[in-house]
């Protein structure tokens, strides 16, 4: 289970001329500050998939970034059943695979190259590195552009290929950021197929997404984020049925819109 | 760990044309044969100079005047000719027609010769004679040519008064010259060439040894944050000592491996251009400085080039992207130099005040190695505070690739 509990996360901001121009529109700003997250707080149980959700900017890419242990937040808590990830950042991130919209892989290297290298850092021995590739040449559709170079890649094979690097040393916890943006529908179908394998096997899955269908197709439960917030934590019918709407995009929006506080954890937890 | 990642980010920078061109290309065959052809064409322009035929004009000289004869014998010489004019005279009296002449290249240049130089030549007294010739191509041997010739011509008359004088030539040379200075020089050998060649090693190759790091650096550090690839590294089950280590370790490679690359290609092309002279010379470099001495100066390299690699990937990783590590490097190359120079600076000599000075101190330290006379307390001092430097150096950079601040910029 993975639970996030109140992480609330600041940058400075050294930029003057952003300090005036957002000031006076974004709340989030404070001082020399910006809160890019306050508070938020989730969870996502075993086998389940979770959606976060929310416009652009919103905080979706700093919440996975903090979950993936590349940022550290200024208070709250992100637990890998019952451990501090940020107490215990190599031990959790071998249980981690995270892809993100900006993640890249070396371009002078070839897919096969590239996945052994990660396979490398995380500790995979070399018969489970091919198995594992094996499995996932098939899964995937890589067997034919495997062994070339990256640089010389399409975006739908430069995608897979990142997957591929995200899940070879076989995590325990899945945190996709907008994996299917920028491809075409063959190739985020196979994303999209690739990521109900991983559900069915019961990992855990986190991802954001601006496709709703994509939501309604794999989300068992959905967390909307505004302005640095968890707005809503629940399935979707909770989530219509709060809001009245019955179409997911009206529903989100009217969070969005009303600022209804509704994620219950962040009301347990005492602060 | 570190070594997958090392192995890693050799392969790609062997991959990278850019590292060909820069690390193999550029100091094996690009700039030899640039400094090459400089080389050549400036020996060729010098030559050329030596050997051209200076078309001249004698204002005033008598028949019975040596320096005529002088100048017809000698080749290289050719007596100026005025065919459009009759009367030599007309030449002969103006100032202003000589430089006139000199200028619109009739003549290169006018010996102008007092009239009453025969009556000073022999009542004994100093005669003055001017030379015109244009000194604005700074190439131009005249200068020099015609003063050989006149000294040449001095001494002839010098000799020839003192014979009158009944003055044998052994009395001459006593006479002209009563002081002659011998020189004895008491440095050996490998003192005299270790001065020499130490103060050009470390000029040639510390520099070289920067040069070598940063551009790896840019690569692995500004270019994978450039790329997108940091983020996967950093989300990877690898301290960030590690991820240093493993980063430092290429770029000391390739920044040691681009000084070699420099020696090999000089010894390289000194091969191909003068075979037998450049084997004898890199035997006699060997068999003067020694082996030993020679593995120490590159020894004492080794914490400058951590150093270096250290700084330049700290740098690196600050830098959002490629060009904006590039624009921070710039100014490197002037702190290596500025520290450099002065230890190339004559009277500048390794003491403890200077084995405190940062890369003062290893140049001079090189300087006295291959000199082969030097204090083992001193170089012992100089490499270990360098390397703790370093080391420092490195803490500095895995503490940098910790920080958001850095890293998400």
């Amino acid at each position: 289970m993975i639970e996030v509990k109140q992480i609330s996360k600041r940058f400075p901001l050294k930029d003057a001329k952003l300090v005036n121009k957002v000031a006076n529109d974004d709340p989030r700003v404070k001082g020399r500050f910006f809160n890019v997250l306050n508070n938020v707080s989730f969870h996502c149980q075993q086998g389940e998939v979770l959606g976060l959700l929310g416009a652009n900017g919103a905080g979706k890419t700093s919440i996975l970034r903090t979950l993936s242990t590349a940022l550290t937040p200024n208070s709250g808590h992100v637990l890998y059943e019952g451990l501090d990830a940020h107490e215990n950042k190599l031990a959790i991130r071998k249980n981690i695979g995270f892809l993100s919209g900006t993640t890249g892989l070396y371009e002078r290297l070839t897919g096969r190259e590239n996945l052994a290298y990660f396979a490398k850092l995380y500790g995979v021995k070399d018969n489970d590195f091919k198995r594992v590739l094996d499995e996932l040449t098939e899964q995937l559709g890589m067997a034919s552009f495997l062994d070339r170079r990256f640089s010389d890649f399409s975006t739908g094979m430069k995608q897979k290929i990142a997957i591929a690097r995200a899940v070879i040393h076989e995590p325990k916890v899945i945190i996709f950021d907008e994996p299917t943006t920028g491809l075409d529908i063959a190739a985020s179908e196979v994303v999209l197929s690739f990521m109900t394998r991983l559900k069915e096997q019961g990992t855990p899955i986190i991802f954001s997404t601006h496709h709703l269908a994509e939501v309604e197709r794999l989300c068992d439960r959905v967390c909307i984020i505004h302005q640095g917030e968890a707005k809503f934590e629940g399935s979707i019918d909770e989530l219509n049925h709060l809001t009245g709407h019955d179409i997911l995009q009206k529903s989100i929006l009217s969070v969005m819109s009303n600022n209804v506080m509704t994620n219950p954890i962040a009301q347990d937890v005492p602060a | 760990m570190i070594k997958t990642i090392y192995l890693k980010e050799l392969t790609e920078l062997v991959r990278d044309k850019k590292t060909l061109i820069f690390m193999i290309m550029l100091p094996l065959f690009i700039f030899p044969a640039l400094f090459g052809s400089i080389t050549f064409f400036a020996a060729k322009t010098v030559q050329k100079e030596q050997a051209r035929v200076l078309t001249y004009w004698v204002a005033n000289a008598t028949e019975k005047n040596a320096i005529v004869d002088l100048l017809a014998q000698e080749s290289g010489f050719k007596a100026y000719v005025d065919e459009s004019s009759d009367s030599e005279s007309a030449v002969d009296h103006k100032t202003d027609d000589w430089e006139k002449m000199v200028r619109s290249g009739k003549v290169d240049f006018v010996l102008e010769i007092p009239k009453t130089f025969d009556d000073e030549l022999a009542t004994n007294v100093q005669s003055q004679w001017q030379l015109h010739f244009n000194n604005a191509e700074l190439t131009t041997s005249v200068w020099h040519r015609v003063n050989g010739l006149v000294n040449r011509l001095n001494k002839q008359l010098t000799h020839d008064k003192l014979i009158l004088l009944d003055v044998s030539d052994a009395e001459i040379a006593g006479l002209v010259h009563p002081i002659q200075l011998v020189k004895v020089d008491i440095a050996k050998a490998k003192e005299s060439l270790g001065t020499k060649l130490g103060g050009m090693i470390s000029y040639i190759l510390l520099p070289l040894c920067l040069m070598g790091a940063i551009y790896p650096a840019v690569d692995i550090g500004a270019g994978e944050k450039e790329r997108g690839t940091l983020e996967s590294l950093l989300i990877a089950p690898v301290s960030s000592m590690q991820l240093v280590l493993g980063k430092l370790l290429t770029i000391v490679t390739t920044s040691f491996l681009s000084a070699m690359m420099a020696v090999i290609s000089l010894a390289l092309w000194g091969f191909i251009f003068a075979q037998a002279l450049a084997v004898k010379a890199i035997s006699d470099i060997i068999g003067t400085l020694g082996l030993m001495d020679l593995g120490l100066a590159l020894l004492m390299l080794v914490p400058v080039i951590l150093f270096f690699s250290a700084l330049v990937l700290s740098i690196s990783i600050y830098a959002r992207s490629f060009k904006e590590a590039q624009n921070y490097m710039a100014p490197l190359s002037f702190l290596v130099f500025a520290p450099l120079i002065i230890a190339m600076l004559p009277g500048i000599n390794l003491d403890w005040q200077w084995a405190m000075v940062p890369i003062t101190n290893v140049a001079l330290a090189i300087k006295e190695i291959l000199k082969g006379d030097f204090d083992w307390l001193i170089i012992g001092f100089i490499w270990c505070s360098q390397f703790i430097i370093s080391l420092f150096m490195i803490l500095f950079a895995a503490f940098w690739f910790k920080r958001e601040a850095v890293l998400f910029r």
